[in-house]
C-alpha cells in the first residue's frame, strides 16, 4: 500500500533567518493513496539533539482537523509565522539546537507519516576557536 | 620581657596585621570544627550510655542527667555551628556589602529588568543570584554559592560518620567493662572511626578552602553580556595573606544530562576559554583590597545563554586562586549572554501565530 508523501517549501528559499523574520511557507500531500487522513498537524518547533535527552519547544502550532475530501489533498496548505528571538540554531560539541517546520498526518490504523524541513535561526558559528585561552 | 600574646600582636615584623588576620581566620575555624566535633562525640555518647543503661539493670545514667548531657553537646553544636557561619560570612562578604545589608540598603535588583526579556526568551536563564548595583562599574555579579554546599555536604558527612564511630567506640567500651567477651562492634567500629577522621580532615580542609583566600568580587560596566560587545571588568580581591596565583578566564559550558541504564548522568564540557588576567604574587592586606581592571568581549556570533530541560549552554566568568599551603580555589560569575542579534521589537508577535 503507497504511503502519503509530505513536501514542504519555505517561500522565500533562504535558510538563515533573523529573530523577527516571517517564515512563510506551505506544504503538499502527494499520493495520498487509498488511505484517510484523520488529521494534518504543522508546527514551527526547536529541539535539541546531541548527548543529552532530547527538548523541543513549539513556536507555532496548527491542527486540521478530517476527515479530508480526497480532491483537497494536493491543495497547498500556508502556513506563517514571526520568528522568535531565542533560541539560535546552534551545532556544539555535546548540543545542537535545530529549528525545524515539521508536518506530521495522521492515518488510520494509527500510522502517522511526519516529514521536516530545517532551517537555521541567528546565525551563531559552530566553532568559537581552540581552548588554550 | 613581653608577654606572648602582645608579641603575636603588636610585633609588625614577625606578624604582619594581615597574618594576624588570616591566624585569627584560621583559629576561629579550627576552633569551631573542634567544638563540633566534641559536642558530636559527646552526643553520640551520651545517646548510646543513655540507651545501653536503659536497657540494662546498671542505670548509670538519669533522665535529668542525659538531658543536660544532651543538651550542652547541642550548644557545643550550636556554637561551633555558629563560628563557622560567622567565618563564611565575614569572607563571603566585603565590609561594604556587609554594612550595605545591614543598614537594609536598597540595592539595584536588575531582576526587574531581565524578567522582561524571560518572557520574550524562555530559553535564556536568567543568573541564580542577581547582581546587583555595583560600586565602581555598573553591576556587581555574585559568585555561585556551590563551594558553601559542599562545605554543607561536607559537615553532614563529618556528624554522621562521627557519630556512628563514636557510638560504636562507647558500646565497645561498655562491653570491655563488663567483660562480655564480645568484641563485634570493636571491630565495626575502626572503619568508622576512619572515616571520621578521614570526614573530619575534609570538613576541615573545606573550611579552610573557603576561608584562605577572602572574599572576590566582581563589576561589570553592563549587563547582561552580548556578543561583540567589550566590557569592562573590575575585580576586586581582599582577604589576608598573599596569593600566589590569580587566575581569571571566561568559559563556556556545554552540559547535557541524559539516562545511562537505569542512572540519570550529567556531561559538562568547556567549549571555550579565555584568559582574561592572570597575575602572581599579589600581596592583599585586611585594610586594602588588591583592584584591577580589564577588558572582556564574548566573541561575536557566540552563542547566547541556553537553557532547557536537558542541555544548558552556560557562560561564566571563573577565578583560580591559590594561596600558599592551601588548595586551589575556584569561584564561578554566572553570565548571561543575550542572543547577539535580537531583531525587530516584538510588537506584534502574538498576531504573526494565526494560520495564513
Amino acid at each position: 500500500m503507497s504511503r502519503p508523501r509530505i513536501q514542504i517549501n519555505l517561500t522565500d528559499e533562504k535558510r538563515v533567518y533573523r529573530p523577527g523574520d516571517v517564515l512563510v511557507g506551505q506544504y503538499v500531500i502527494d499520493n495520498p493513496g487509498e488511505q484517510r487522513i484523520h488529521a494534518i498537524e504543522a508546527s514551527v518547533i526547536w529541539m535539541t539533539v546531541g548527548k543529552g535527552e532530547e527538548d523541543m519547544g513549539v513556536h507555532f502550532f496548527d491542527r486540521q482537523k478530517g476527515p479530508f475530501e480526497v480532491n483537497h489533498w494536493n491543495l497547498p496548505r500556508k502556513f506563517s509565522t514571526v520568528l522568535p528571538r531565542s533560541p539560535f540554531s546552534y551545532d556544539g560539541m555535546m548540543i545542537r539546537v535545530r529549528w525545524a517546520v515539521r508536518v506530521r498526518l495522521f492515518l488510520e490504523a494509527e500510522s502517522e507519516v511526519t516529514e521536516e524541513l530545517f532551517f537555521r535561526l541567528g546565525n551563531v558559528d559552530s566553532i568559537l576557536g581552540d581552548l588554550s585561552g | 620581657m613581653r608577654p606572648w600574646s602582645s608579641w603575636l600582636l603588636s610585633s609588625q615584623k614577625a606578624l604582619s596585621r594581615s597574618k594576624r588576620g588570616w591566624w585569627a581566620g584560621v583559629t576561629i575555624a579550627v576552633l569551631a570544627s573542634l567544638l563540633i566535633l566534641v559536642g558530636v562525640v559527646w552526643l553520640a555518647a551520651s545517646v548510646t550510655l543513655f540507651t545501653v543503661s536503659s536497657g540494662g539493670e546498671s542505670g548509670y545514667m538519669t533522665v535529668p542527667f542525659f538531658i543536660l548531657q544532651l543538651l550542652l553537646s547541642m550548644a557545643m553544636i550550636g556554637i561551633g555551628t555558629y563560628l563557622v557561619m560567622i567565618s563564611m560570612w565575614k569572607v563571603s562578604a566585603s565590609v561594604e556589602r556587609r554594612g550595605a545589608l545591614i543598614s537594609q540598603a536598597t540595592e539595584f535588583d536588575l531582576l526587574k529588568d531581565l524578567r522582561g526579556l524571560r518572557e520574550q526568551m524562555p530559553t535564556v536563564p536568567t543568573n541564580s543570584i542577581a547582581p546587583t548595583q555595583g560600586l565602581v562599574l555598573g553591576y556587581r555579579l555574585h559568585a555561585s554559592r556551590r563551594n558553601l554546599w559542599g562545605l554543607v555536604g561536607a559537615a553532614i558527612v563529618f556528624v554522621v560518620f562521627v557519630g556512628l564511630a563514636a557510638a560504636l567506640v562507647i558500646v565497645t567500651y561498655n562491653k570491655v567493662s563488663l567483660q562480655l567477651g564480645d568484641y563485634s562492634s570493636g571491630a565495626l567500629a575502626i572503619p568508622f572511626l576512619i572515616a571520621a577522621v578521614w570526614s573530619f580532615g575534609y570538613f576541615l580542609r573545606q573550611l579552610l578552602k573557603l576561608t584562605s583566600i577572602g572574599p572576590t568580587e566582581l563589576e561589570i560596566s553592563d549587563y547582561p553580556v552580548v556578543p561583540g560587545k567589550e566590557y569592562q571588568i573590575q575585580l576586586s580581591q581582599s582577604g589576608r595573606l598573599r596569593i600566589q596565583l590569580l587566575d581569571v578566564t571566561l568559559v563556556c559550558y556545554e552540559e547535557a544530562t541524559f539516562k545511562q541504564g537505569t542512572n540519570i548522568r550529567t556531561e559538562k564540557k568547556a567549549v571555550y576559554s579565555q584568559r582574561l588576567f592572570r597575575r602572581r604574587g599579589i600581596n592583599v592586606d585586611t585594610n586594602s583590597s588588591f583592584q584591577t581592571q580589564f577588558d572582556m568581549m564574548v566573541p561575536e556570533g557566540a552563542m547566547h545563554s541556553f537553557n532547557s530541560d536537558s542541555n544548558r549552554v552556560q557562560w561564566k566568568i571563573e577565578i583560580y586562586g591559590q594561596a600558599k599551603g592551601f588548595p586551589r580555589v575556584r569561584r564561578s560569575f554566572e553570565l548571561i549572554v543575550m542572543p547577539h542579534d535580537l531583531g525587530p521589537e516584538p510588537t506584534s508577535r502574538l498576531r504573526s501565530h494565526e494560520k495564513v
